[in-house]
């Protein structure tokens, strides 16, 4: 086979049209993002079909998720937060769902550290990538905050947003989020720019 | 008529709060975007999540678009990093199953020495190294001029056809050893034996 005729192999390959039910699951996702925009710019983004089979079963096993919370207690060590691609550990911020957006910029993207590592789960190096593989997070982890959300114990999970620098994708999980289905109590995707103005 | 309007005016449209132009642009360029996230993620549902989420991310960045290349390429753009994320956090997943089923539902006419050759490029396809596979997808597959794939992947033009034919290298090397088994697979087929270094 010649290059010429593996390039037309190549370009003969078929090329299917996008499914009906992609179409409508992106289509649904961009006006959901249009509505979020005509409410003032919520910085929500609603949750995709694929989030919400993942969320489908979580109100039912909310009892077993809870009880999994006062069991994740100090199972690993602590990751280094000396290694160059470690996330930052931050731990005992409290946040209010009413003011998470502004409580999360101040106690936790732009503030020292509360305190090092809690020697939980949550915070440990695999714990971390137990729950963000759970939870079906995007990209490289960049914190983790183990403190509490609306008066609840709860982990924060901020990761980068694939391909764009410009957003940070943040999660509100159960402290045994990893060690069980993952109880995700708020999903949203910072606009980094639009927050130094508007948080 | 709404057909007449421009990538960048429906672009422009969106940023100026026109609720319905960035749902006609992703209508128009729907079909080719899912091309290539099909091919580049490497399945069908990571390239429903990619492409989901490099749609939402355009959307909601089009402000930041100067018009410097054509809206296609920036979405192409968008739409081939969320691919090649989505496919390095997945590497240990492959899915080459929706290979067959792509064929057999695009295909009624082909022959069946034909349509297999075409299942195995596919495969031998989703084998390559990420660079060199969005390079051919874009370039081969899908006919995009060296400079737009260039742009689209954010690599100089000859970068563009190193990986190309590197890619094609071994793809062609791939094809000899399965149509052959007996061939030396050390022998590269005419035209492509000086294009096998990685």
């Amino acid at each position: 086979m010649t290059e010429e005729e593996l390039q037309a192999q190549l370009s003969a390959l078929p090329s299917p049209p996008m499914p009906d039910d992609v179409t409508a699951a992106i289509t649904a996702a961009l006006a959901g993002q249009a509505a979020s925009d005509a409410d003032g710019g919520a910085d929500v983004v609603p949750l995709t079909p694929r989030h919400r089979r993942r969320l489908s079963g979580l109100l039912m096993a909310a009892a077993v998720a809870g009880v999994m919370m006062l069991l994740a207690v100090t199972v690993q060590s602590p990751t280094s937060p000396t290694e160059s691609d470690s996330p930052v550990i931050r731990a005992g911020a409290i946040y209010e769902p009413r003011d998470f957006a502004q409580d999360l910029r101040e106690r936790f993207l732009t503030a020292s550290p509360a305190s090092g590592p809690t020697n939980t789960f949550a915070d440990s190096a695999q714990g971390i990538t137990a729950c963000t593989e759970a939870v079906d997070a995007f990209g490289r982890v960049m914190g983790v905050d183990v403190g509490s959300y609306d008066e609840a114990a709860a982990v924060v999970l901020v990761t980068s947003y694939p391909a764009q620098t410009q957003y940070e994708e943040v999660w509100v999980v159960s402290p045994g989020c990893g060690s069980g289905d993952p109880q995700v109590i708020r999903h949203m995707v910072y606009d980094v720019d639009a927050s130094t103005d508007t948080l | 008529m709404i057909n007449e309007v421009s990538d960048a005016d429906l672009l422009a449209a969106h940023v100026n709060g026109d609720p319905h132009a960035f749902g006609e642009l992703f209508g128009r360029h729907r079909d080719r975007l899912w091309a290539v996230a099909l091919r580049t993620a490497g399945g069908p549902d990571d390239a429903a999540d990619a492409l989901q989420d490099a749609m939402v991310s355009a959307f909601r960045r089009a402000g930041s678009f100067r018009g410097e290349a054509a809206v296609t390429t920036w979405l192409h753009r968008i739409v081939v990093n969320a691919c090649l994320d989505q496919h390095r956090r997945r590497r240990n997943k492959p899915t080459t199953t929706w290979i067959e089923t792509l064929h057999e539902t695009a295909h009624t006419v082909d022959d069946m020495s034909n349509r297999e050759l075409q299942i195995e490029l596919e495969k031998a396809l989703a084998e390559l190294p990420d660079d060199q596979r969005a390079a051919i997808v874009l370039v081969d597959v899908e006919g995009y001029g060296v400079d737009d794939a260039a742009a689209i992947l954010g690599c100089p033009p000859g970068t563009v056809k190193s990986r190309c034919a590197r890619g094609r290298a071994k793809l062609a090397k791939q094809l000899t050893t399965i149509r052959n088994p007996d061939a030396d697979p050390g022998v590269l087929p005419k035209n492509l034996g000086g294009a096998g270094h990685d």
